[in-house]
């Protein structure tokens, strides 16, 4: 036999070469000291080069990953682009949020703050973050309004960190036995209105998120609040949200999504003067809950998200001050809003959020916000807001 | 939802479900929908692997473990077609080229800086890196810096054979004949132990 190639020297080496082979080959290498001893170079070679690779290792390599979970994520991520845009985009999109999702993204991005690192999520204690009570406050976030590359950093944040457990859809309920049936809670009426109204059962959300510290800096960084320092170690705990069902009880002629096919008009078509004057929705929804690590500073945290609203640290620190933040809902002012107050219905404080009433302006006439055994109500509509709270006591 | 309801009264469509929400056509139809589950469950680690050795970075790892998958997700392929028969080739190699992509452009990074720091006579990060980094870190990216110096198509080769692939599969990744992954390993290690010693001495041979 001729000597072997260097090619077939390597593959030897690789247990590469055919059973059939092989014999013969080591034979000759047995026998050609040329070849053995090329074939300790290019083995020592091979070796030498493989253990830098092999260095390459973190320390924890053999840290699992697991495909199922990885797949989940890439999924809810990409698979339902559509839907998640629908709730997702509503966290850090710049039109008005609704009280409770508005919390939520604020907790999440406050949260994922300052968790203090070197330890497992499993070796700590969680709190439960449940709204008892509403607190408005104005926030101006519209000075990022126009920061593309800051909303690109959030979309891609909650795309790559945010895993979904329950993205649900909406369900219509025929009755309210079935509405409540479906959403797991009894759904109450306006007493004052005769009329028959629609049920509409909206799914349940649910989603864990792991913290990014590096990510959440160059967003602040992106912001123009580099000053803003984040703990130094906050990297890999988690924040979990659940937003269980809610129930929207539609009196009258609303606005919807989804008209019928030969219904006039158009959701995107600005409302015509009197326009769903006698539409009021009333939402129902149980209080989302937030599972943090219970030695979380929420109140140093949402100083942070204050400052990053464009107020001082001084303000912030103020304001941080005076709400529980265990239990309060902060709700930022939307921007239909010209004043609001706190009223009392069912003998609970509520909020009383009036339209600007600027011409031409959009949106509702009024939205009141309260919050009754674990119920966060939200009752929005046209007209006269004096009439919201009668309507909103007239709740059975 | 209740900010649905202040949108509708504003005129404004609120966000809506498509109508094929959590149906969307991934790999074509029917079974090769089905399919690409089993494509991601059955490579993913492997690949999230490769890519950590490359980048050192758990989390960019999975980040471009995932962009490996939303290419074959976003242009499927179809069956018969282009790589269709040679779909983990087409992963792995996707996967290496992203990768050692990610690979250079933190080399150019690194030596930018490290060009600003001398240009200023900046001695004292040096030391104070010196301090922090650990020898396996070093040791690391002095390897991580020859793998960027290599032909892409060398770096490609090492990683994967060093993470287990047989000369059929790194033929399937690097579209070359099985008969000659032999040899092009053989040049690829004497390009990386020769690129070593140029940058590093004979100090940086262990």
């Amino acid at each position: 036999m001729n000597c072997m190639s260097e090619n077939q020297l390597r593959a030897y080496h690789d247990g590469e070469v055919h059973a059939a082979e092989r014999p013969e080959l080591e034979a000759h290498l047995a026998s050609c000291a040329l070849c053995e001893k090329r074939y300790h170079e290019i083995a020592a070679a091979a070796e030498r080069v493989q253990g830098q690779l092999l260095s390459l290792d973190a320390p924890d390599a053999q840290s699992s990953v697991d495909p199922q979970v990885a797949l989940a994520r890439f999924k809810a991520t990409h698979e339902t682009g559509v839907e998640r845009d629908s709730f997702f985009s509503r966290l850090f999109a710049r039109r008005w949020r609704p009280a409770w999702v508005t919390a939520v993204a604020a907790t999440i991005i406050l949260c994922s703050l300052a968790f203090p690192s070197g330890r497992s999520l499993a070796q700590r204690f969680l709190a439960t973050l449940r709204v008892e009570k509403v607190q408005p406050v104005r926030l101006d976030f519209s000075a990022l309004d126009g920061n593309r590359p800051l909303q690109e950093m959030l979309r891609q944040m909650v795309s790559d960190k945010v895993v979904v457990t329950a993205d649900e859809k909406p369900q219509p309920a025929e009755t309210a036995t079935d509405a409540s049936q479906l959403a797991g809670f009894p759904v109450h009426l306006l007493g004052a209105r005769a009329d028959a109204p629609k049920f509409t059962v909206e799914g349940q959300h649910a989603f864990h998120m792991t913290v990014d510290r590096s990510r959440l800096q160059d967003i602040f960084d992106q912001a123009g609040r580099p000053d803003l320092m984040l703990p130094a170690t906050v990297d890999g705990a988690q924040v979990s949200v659940n937003v269980p069902r809610s129930i929207r009880v539609e009196y009258g002629d609303c606005p919807h999504a989804h008209p019928p096919a030969n219904a006039p008009g158009t959701p995107n078509a600005p409302p015509t003067a009197g326009a769903w004057s006698n539409c009021v929705a009333l939402v129902e929804a149980p209080s989302p809950t937030v599972n943090v690590p219970a030695d979380l500073n929420i109140q140093q945290l949402a100083e942070i998200g204050f400052q990053l609203s464009g107020m001082n640290a001084t303000q912030a620190r103020e304001l941080g001050q005076t709400i529980d933040w265990k239990s309060t809902l902060v709700l930022p002012m939307p921007r239909f809003a010209g004043t609001y107050s706190q009223v009392q219905v069912d003998g609970r404080q509520a909020t009383l959020i009036n339209g600007s009433g600027a011409p031409g302006r959009r949106g509702p006439d009024y939205v009141l916000i309260w919050v009754k055994n674990g119920i966060i109500y939200g009752l929005v509509g046209r007209g006269d807001s004096s009439n919201a709270v009668a309507l909103a006591n007239s709740l059975s | 939802m209740l900010e649905n309801v202040v949108e509708e009264f504003a005129g404004r469509k609120p966000q809506t479900r498509g109508p094929n929400f959590g149906e969307p056509d991934l790999v074509g139809q029917g079974s090769t929908r089905e399919r690409f589950d089993e494509i991601f469950v059955a490579h993913y680690a492997r690949i999230v692997r490769i890519l950590r050795r490359v980048v050192g970075n758990q989390g960019q790892a999975e980040e471009l473990a995932s962009e490996v998958f939303l290419k074959l997700y976003r242009a499927p392929l179809a069956q018969g077609q282009g790589h269709a028969g040679n779909l983990p080739g087409w992963l792995y190699r996707t996967a290496t080229n992203l990768g050692i992509d990610a690979l250079r452009a933190a080399a150019r990074r690194n030596r930018f800086e490290q060009d600003a720091a001398r240009d200023h006579g900046s001695r004292k990060q040096t030391v104070e890196d010196g301090f922090e980094r650990t020898l396996r870190g070093e040791r690391q990216q002095m390897v991580r810096a020859v793998l960027a110096d290599l032909k892409p198509e060398q770096a490609r080769l090492l990683l994967l054979r060093a993470s287990g692939h047989s000369y059929k599969e790194l033929a399937d990744a690097l579209d070359v004949e099985s008969g000659s992954v032999g040899t092009l390993l053989i040049r690829a290690e004497a390009a990386f132990e020769q690129r070593f010693r140029e940058i590093y001495g004979d100090e940086g041979e262990r």
